[in-house]
């Protein structure tokens, strides 16, 4: 039996790294293409380089300006986060504690809002930017960008909060006479944390990679391009090579690594509900 | 126009208050002030606009000039364009999918249960793509699936050169490889989502039928898949919507809809016509549709759920 149960486990630990291939050859991909000569590239370019050079990331970074993406895109994810993350927390809190008729339809319909697909509102929210000589401003575009994940991020919050808080903790907070906005200070936000670093995590993703929110709104101003964006526009040029495509991509990817490394507890434990523990 | 949509539901969330305010958990009046801001923003941001789109989808729209009334004109339009019909036959092609999409991160997700080492490594290794930009991700595809790119390279120095081909730009095939590059984003979250589910199921429901012979494909089946019946509805209902709503950035940068129309997604066709063509009383009218099939895609959902459920229920019956 533990002769069976040992050979299965070979089998499936064989199989479950087999399926990491797909994951990482792009990245491994990614990385030496953005590294190695042209020249190199071009003789075999399934193979392993043979050639370094920086040469690639420095020329993408001068001519997309990706030190100035970067930090308009970070901008961008801050404002989004800072939006999504405080409107969540208390529409969140709100649900979990308001016990009227209408509060379960309401938050059907709002949490509904994830559904409605982005460019049928982004649309006329460009028109509306465009008329009053909002587009090409980061912080417009953090706050839609921000409102855009706020339908899952509040309802992410309420789920949350209606197992972690019990009715009797609100209970003996409010007959202590707390008001309403000390139990939300005290209790509410303490107890939401777990949730709200998960959907801050994710907030900041979703920002950090869109391309449709600022494609549509920050495509009139060059100095408000982010990463996305600068690296998309870059590979559209005839003189950037795919070493300077890479070089652009791999400078984009890495902040995400990085929160990924950072959040991957919080992430998983917002998706996994606990279960990763 | 704008304004009215934006005060609206505030309006009624007034008008009901007084009457049926409980004072126990609410804490009254001043709760509300909690619920504004949730309410605001996705009023003005999402459904103040996207009422406004309704409204100009009957109109000759000419955003910033002068739009004239045409009542329907837009829809018939669309409705008699052969290249509409072919996104949305696309949009449905994707979905085909599915079954691809739900099937392999839940047998994964089965598989990593048990007897694997370090299977939290390889779920973090699978969930990487769901935290990287769907766009710069895409354009690393694009190189590696270009005519002359490492994977043709890749298939002619193993001997199999026969099948290298223009994975992106050749009609018949550029759908599938769409189909599994969105197997490839969302296959982490997928197994993510699912081990969480099936790590509420009862250890001794395995044990029991393992020493009935039950082998690894029967309690998948029979037990596994049963048990977390809503985590896999629910993980479908996502996958439909994500075709629908979040197929944009990988569209744009791996094929710009081509050849052709044969990968345009709704989502990008609309974008298109609006930014860069300037359809713009027709692109209001495809928004419209678009939101209608999704709504049409949530009532198939919901109804899904309610026959799944009544099912259960006439087992615990009979049993």
């Amino acid at each position: 039996m533990s002769n069976r149960t040992h050979r299965g486990a070979g089998f499936r630990t064989t199989i479950a790294a087999l399926i990491t291939v797909p994951f990482i050859v792009p990245f491994v991909f990614l990385i030496s293409t953005a590294v190695r000569e042209r020249s190199d590239y071009v003789s075999s370019p399934g193979g392993l380089p043979k050639s370094f050079t920086l040469d690639h990331i420095v020329e993408a970074w001068q001519e997309a300006d990706l030190g100035r993406a970067l930090v308009n895109t970070l901008i961008m994810c801050v404002v989004a986060c800072l939006v999504c993350g405080t409107t969540s927390l208390a529409g969140g809190y709100f649900f979990r504690v308001a016990r009227q008729r209408w509060t379960g339809p309401l938050r059907l319909l709002l949490g509904a809002g994830y559904a409605i697909p982005m460019v049928a509102w982004l649309i006329p929210v460009f028109v509306i930017a465009a008329q009053a000589g909002w587009t090409g401003n980061l912080f417009v575009a953090g706050v839609i960008s921000g409102v855009s994940s706020l339908p899952f991020g509040f309802y992410f919050v309420h789920t949350f909060l209606q197992q972690s808080l019990s009715d009797e903790v609100i209970e003996a907070t409010t007959l202590d006479g707390a008001g309403v906005f000390r139990a939300f200070l005290y209790i509410g936000i303490p107890m939401a944390m777990p949730a709200l670093a998960a959907v801050l995590a994710l907030t900041f993703v979703w920002s950090f990679g869109d391309l449709l929110i600022a494609s549509t709104l920050l495509q009139s101003n060059t100095d408000s391009y982010t990463l996305t964006l600068a690296a998309t526009t870059l590979t559209t040029r005839e003189d950037i090579n795919l070493q300077g495509q890479a070089a652009a991509a791999l400078v984009s990817l890495l902040p995400t690594l990085i929160v990924f490394a950072v959040a991957q507890k919080a992430l998983k434990q917002g998706f996994g509900g606990g279960s990763e523990k | 126009m704008t304004a009215t949509a934006d005060t609206a539901p505030a309006k009624r969330v007034r008008k009901q208050k007084p009457s049926r305010v409980q004072a126990g958990l609410g804490g009254g009046r001043p709760a509300l002030v909690l619920l504004i801001p949730v309410i605001v923003l996705e009023a003005a941001i999402l459904f103040a606009p996207l009422l406004y789109i309704a409204y100009r989808s009957f109109f000759n729209w000419q955003p910033g000039g002068v739009s004239e009334f045409n009542g329907f004109d837009n829809y018939v339009e669309l409705f008699s364009d052969p290249a509409f019909w072919q996104v949305v036959g696309n949009q449905f092609f994707y979905l085909l999918g599915l079954p691809l999409w739900v099937i392999a991160p839940l047998l994964v997700a089965f598989m990593l249960r048990e007897r694997v080492k370090a299977s939290g490594f390889f779920r973090s290794v699978y969930f990487l793509p769901a935290v990287m930009s769907p766009a710069v991700v895409a354009l690393v595809f694009r190189a590696l699936l270009s005519v002359d790119g490492p994977v043709n390279a890749l298939l002619r120095t193993v001997g199999l050169g026969e099948l290298a081909r223009p994975w992106l730009s050749d009609e018949a095939m550029v759908k599938p490889v769409i189909i599994l590059l969105v197997l490839w984003a969302g296959f982490g979250t997928g197994v993510l989502i699912f081990s969480s589910a099936l790590s509420a199921i009862p250890k001794h429901l395995f044990e029991a039928a393992r020493l009935d012979g039950v082998g690894f494909w029967g309690e998948f089946w029979h037990i596994a898949v049963p048990s977390i019946r809503n985590a896999v509805v629910l993980w479908m209902i996502f996958q439909v919507i994500s075709i629908f709503l979040f197929m944009f950035s990988w569209v744009y940068v791996l094929t710009r809809g081509g050849p052709g129309l044969s990968s345009a997604t709704m989502d990008f066709a609309i974008y298109q016509e609006f930014m860069r063509f300037g359809f713009f009383g027709t692109a209001a009218a495809q928004s419209v549709v678009l939101v209608l099939l999704i709504l049409a895609c949530a009532g198939i959902g919901a109804l899904v759920i309610r026959l799944l459920g009544r099912d259960r229920a006439g087992k615990k019956v009979s049993a």
